[in-house]
């Protein structure tokens, strides 16, 4: 029998992997102008960042709801999504510092 | 399980918190270089600042939750990712925002444009008549 807290927790995470999916499309939207200008190179990395992320939010859902447990490969992928951040601030820092102009 | 999936349980934690250690130097270091240049646009990524700090709470109290030490709800876990995504959506949005005002400004006329910047000069009444004194 589940409690009221079980339809809560189930409820938030629902709405977890929702909102990243769009998030994630928000994301890809926004690829078309950051080809356009160098400035917002740093995007292209953060864009990578946030689809991975809408993919861990997917297994997470998954792995509540006792469909599909991968404890590795939830790891892995934060890895990734963490390796593609750096890469997007030190793009920035060099964008602030205007070594891209 | 696997000795290879084993292995990556146990390590992929520990190599996941020192890579959150180094985007919080980065964050740091960018927010320094950014109030010395005043270069781009800020806001998405100081909203991306507070995601990663959300992000870091929550693995401290999963932390705590295995090792027994605070027992803080499941349930709990659920908020802060809801929050860490409202935060994404924001900034995703704030940058959007920031990139449709820019072409706008860069869409406009030359001539409307300089007179949008020019500095509203106020011309007294004596000089008014000199100029028009002069054009006769």
């Amino acid at each position: 029998m589940l409690t009221v807290i079980d339809w809560i927790y189930g409820t938030t995470q629902l709405a977890a992997v929702f909102l990243s999916i769009i998030a994630g499309l928000i994301a890809i939207s926004m690829y078309r102008h950051t080809r356009k200008h160098l400035e917002l190179a740093p995007w292209n990395y953060l864009i990578i960042v946030l689809v991975f992320f809408a993919g861990i939010e997917v297994l997470g859902g998954l792995a509540v709801f006792g469909v599909y447990r991968t404890p590795h490969l939830t790891h892995v992928t934060a890895s990734v999504a963490l390796g593609f951040l750096i890469a997007a601030l030190i793009r920035k820092i060099q964008v602030t510092k205007g070594w891209l102009e | 399980m696997s000795e290879v999936t084993q292995a990556l349980g146990i390590v992929a934690p520990w190599y996941n918190l020192a890579m959150v250690a180094v985007v919080i130097i980065l964050f740091i270091h960018l927010f320094r270089t950014h109030r010395k240049t005043h270069l781009g646009h800020i806001k998405p990524w100081v909203l991306l600042f507070v995601a990663v700090l959300v992000y870091v709470a929550e693995a401290v109290f999963t932390v705590l939750r295995s090792s027994q030490v605070f027992d803080l709800p499941h349930h709990v876990n659920g908020y802060f990712e809801l929050v860490m995504i409202a935060l994404f959506i924001y900034a995703l949005l704030s940058e959007k925002e920031y990139l449709r005002l820019r072409e706008e400004w860069q869409h406009l006329p030359i001539a409307q444009s300089k007179k949008a910047s020019a500095p509203s000069k106020k011309v007294s009444p004596k000089a008014a008549k000199k100029a028009g004194k002069k054009k006769r």
